[in-house]
C-alpha cells in the first residue's frame, strides 16, 4: 500500500466510526461528566429553586456515613461474590456435563439458552408471585408434601431474601455461562483426549492437565464479565425485594435509584454512583486487559 | 457393559433434573397464566391448573387498562422504541465494527477502550444525569427520548459483537473487491453487509431485548400510563390493591414467549457470535 492509499484508507476509517464516537461521546462521555460535577453539587430534585450549590465533597460524606452504607457494601460484595461464583460453578459443571454426543442434545441447549430470553422484569416477577407465602407455588408445594406446616415467607426474612435474590441471579445467567464454555470446549480437538487416555489419564488428571488449560482464558473473560455484569445489574434485585427487608437486600445500584427517584436526593445519589463506577472502572481496565492479550 | 448401561441412565436422569431446574420458572409462568386469579385465591397452587382457562390472556389484553392505556399500547410503545433504536444502534455498530477489526488508525485503542468501558458503566449511574438533562430540556414523557436512551446503551454492546465477529471473518472477498474497484462504503454496502446478514440477526435480537425487558430507564423517563413500555405496564399491577397475578402471569408470557421463540431459532448464530467475542 502506497502512503496516500494508506492516510486515504485512514479517513475511511474516520467516516466509518464517525456515528459511534458521536454516541458515545454525546450520549455516554458528557452525562458521565455531568454525573461527576452533580456529584459535587446539593441537588435536591423537587426543591422549586433550581439552585444547585457547589458543596465539595459533602455528599460523599453523606454517602459514606449513610446508617446502612456498611451494611450495603456488605449485602453487595456477598451478592456478587455469591452470585457469581454460583453462576461460573454451575456453569463450568453444567457445560462438562453436556460437552458430549446424546440424543437431545440440540433440544437441550435450546431449553438453555431460554432463562438468557425471559426479560428481567418477567423473571423477577415469577420469582416474586412464586414465593409468595400464601398463594406462591414454592409454598403450596412445600405445603402439600407435608413438608412444613407453616409457610416460609422468604422475602421478609432478611437472610432469606438475600439468598432468594441470588438463586435467581445464579438460574438466570448460568446457562449464558454454560454455552460459553461449551463453545470453548468443542474447539478441543477430540484427539487430545485420546492421546491422554492412552497414557492412562485418569478423568480428573484428563480435566486438569488438558480441558482446564484450554478452556481457561474463556473461563476468566466470562468470571470478568460476570462481575461487571453482576455489579452493574441491580434490576433483578430492585424488582423483587425493593432493597428489603430492612436493607437486606439493597446492593448499592438499587440504594442509587432510591436515592435519585424515591427521596430525590440526586446529589447524595449522584456521589454514591461515582463509587459504584470506581469500582467498575477497575473491573473494566482488567477486562480490557484481557481482552487485549489475544 | 452392565456398568456402561447404567452409567448413561445416570447421566440422563442427571441431564433431565437439570433442565427441569432451567425450566421451572418458565413453566410456572406458563401454568399460573393459565388461571383466573380467583382460583389463585382460593388455593390452586399446585403446579397443574384445576380448570385450565384463557380467561386471564383475554382480561389481560381487553379489560385492563390504567389511565386509558392497556396492554396493546404499551406493545406498540415497545416496538416503536426498541424496534427504532435496535435498528440505528446496529447499523451505526456495523460499520464501527467493520472499522475497528479491518482499519489501523490513529485513536483505534482508545475507541476500543472506550467501548469496553461504556459495557461495564453502570446505568444508574448513565440514568440520573439522563434525568436531569431531559428534564432540563423538557424532553421527558417522550417516547422519542427513551428510544435515544436505548440507542446510547445498545450502540457499544453491539459494536463490540460486530467487532469479534468481522475478526473472525476473512478479509479474502473484501480484498479481491477492492481490487476490483470497489470504494471502502461499496465493499461495506454490497459485501460485508449481505455475508454478515445472520450475525446481524443475532446481534439486532441481542439488543432489541435489552430494551424490551428495562425497567430502569423507562420508569424513570416516560411515567404517563400512555406512553408506558410493556415493562411498566407489568410492574404497574404490583401497586394495585389486590394483585392480580394470573392477569400479570398472562401479560409476561405474552411478552416472553416471542423473544424465546427468536433466541430458539437463532440459537446457533447467537451462541457462535458470542463466543466469538470472548474468544
Amino acid at each position: 500500500m502506497t502512503v496516500a492509499q494508506r492516510l486515504l484508507s485512514r479517513h475511511v476509517a474516520y467516516l466509518f466510526i464517525l456515528p459511534v464516537v458521536l454516541i458515545i461521546a454525546l450520549l455516554i462521555l458528557y452525562p458521565m461528566a455531568r454525573s461527576v460535577v452533580m456529584s459535587f453539587t446539593d441537588w435536591y430534585l423537587l426543591r422549586p429553586n433550581p439552585a444547585r450549590p457547589f458543596v465539595g465533597l459533602d455528599n460523599y460524606r453523606d454517602a459514606l456515613t449513610l446508617d446502612h452504607f456498611g451494611q450495603m457494601a456488605w449485602v453487595t460484595a456477598i451478592y456478587t461474590v455469591a452470585s457469581v461464583a454460583g453462576k461460573m460453578l454451575v456453569g463450568l459443571g453444567t457445560a462438562l456435563m453436556l460437552n458430549r454426543d446424546f440424543v437431545g442434545r440440540s433440544i437441550v441447549r435450546g431449553i438453555f439458552i431460554i432463562p438468557w430470553a425471559v426479560p428481567t422484569v418477567v423473571a423477577a416477577i415469577i420469582f416474586r408471585v412464586s414465593l409468595d407465602p400464601t398463594h406462591g407455588i414454592v409454598n403450596g408445594t412445600l405445603r402439600d408434601l407435608g413438608w412444613i406446616q407453616n409457610s416460609i415467607n422468604f422475602l421478609s426474612n432478611p437472610n432469606l431474601a438475600l439468598g432468594s435474590v441470588i438463586v435467581l441471579a445464579i438460574w438466570k445467567y448460568f446457562p449464558f455461562v454454560t454455552l460459553m464454555i461449551l463453545a470453548a470446549l468443542q474447539s478441543i480437538p477430540r484427539d487430545l483426549y485420546e492421546a491422554a487416555s492412552i497414557d492412562g489419564a485418569t478423568a480428573w488428571s484428563r480435566f486438569r492437565h488438558v480441558t482446564w488449560p484450554l478452556i481457561m482464558p474463556v473461563w476468566s473473560i466470562v468470571l470478568v464479565l460476570q462481575i461487571v455484569w453482576t455489579i452493574k445489574e441491580f434490576e433483578l434485585v430492585y424488582l423483587v425485594t425493593r432493597g428489603g427487608p430492612s436493607y437486606a437486600t439493597t446492593i448499592i445500584g438499587v440504594d442509587v435509584y432510591l436515592n435519585a427517584f424515591r427521596f430525590f436526593r440526586v446529589g447524595t445519589a449522584a456521589a454514591e454512583g461515582m463509587i459504584l463506577l470506581a469500582i467498575s472502572v477497575v473491573f473494566a481496565i482488567i477486562y480490557y486487559r484481557f481482552l487485549e492479550r489475544r | 457393559m452392565v456398568r456402561h448401561r447404567i452409567g448413561n441412565a445416570l447421566f440422563y436422569l442427571m441431564v433431565i433434573v437439570v433442565c427441569l431446574i432451567v425450566l421451572l420458572p418458565f413453566i410456572v409462568l406458563v401454568s399460573y397464566s393459565l388461571r383466573t386469579s380467583q382460583e389463585i385465591f382460593s388455593f390452586d397452587v399446585g403446579l397443574i391448573p384445576q380448570r385450565p382457562s384463557l380467561e386471564a390472556y383475554r382480561s389481560a389484553l381487553f379489560s385492563y387498562r390504567i389511565g386509558g392505556s392497556s396492554f396493546v399500547d404499551w406493545a406498540r410503545n415497545s416496538l416503536v422504541v426498541c424496534g427504532i433504536a435496535t435498528a440505528v444502534s446496529v447499523f451505526v455498530a456495523a460499520m464501527s465494527g467493520y472499522a475497528l477489526s479491518r482499519f489501523r488508525f490513529l485513536g483505534r485503542g482508545i475507541l476500543w477502550f472506550l467501548i469496553v468501558l461504556t459495557q461495564t458503566v453502570p446505568w444508574i449511574v448513565l440514568l440520573i444525569p439522563y434525568y436531569a438533562l431531559l428534564s432540563d430540556y423538557g424532553m421527558l414523557e417522550r417516547l422519542t427520548s427513551l428510544s435515544i436512551t436505548y440507542v446510547a446503551i445498545l450502540t457499544p454492546v453491539s459494536t463490540w459483537l460486530f467487532t469479534g465477529f468481522f475478526q473472525n471473518m476473512t478479509a479474502e472477498t473484501e480484498e479481491a473487491a477492492r481490487i476490483d474497484g470497489c470504494t471502502h462504503f461499496g465493499v461495506f454496502a454490497r459485501i460485508v453487509l449481505p455475508l454478515s446478514l445472520p450475525a446481524m440477526s443475532a446481534i439486532a435480537l441481542f439488543s432489541f431485548v435489552i430494551g424490551w425487558g428495562d425497567f430502569l430507564f423507562a420508569s424513570v423517563i416516560v411515567r404517563n400510563a400512555d406512553k408506558w413500555t410493556l415493562p411498566l405496564g407489568l410492574t404497574s399491577f404490583q401497586g394495585e390493591h389486590r394483585i392480580l397475578w394470573a392477569e400479570i402471569m398472562a401479560m409476561s408470557t405474552l411478552i416472553t414467549i416471542p423473544v424465546v421463540v427468536l433466541f430458539l431459532y437463532l440459537q446457533r448464530n447467537l451462541v457462535n457470535l458470542v463466543a466469538g467475542s470472548l474468544k
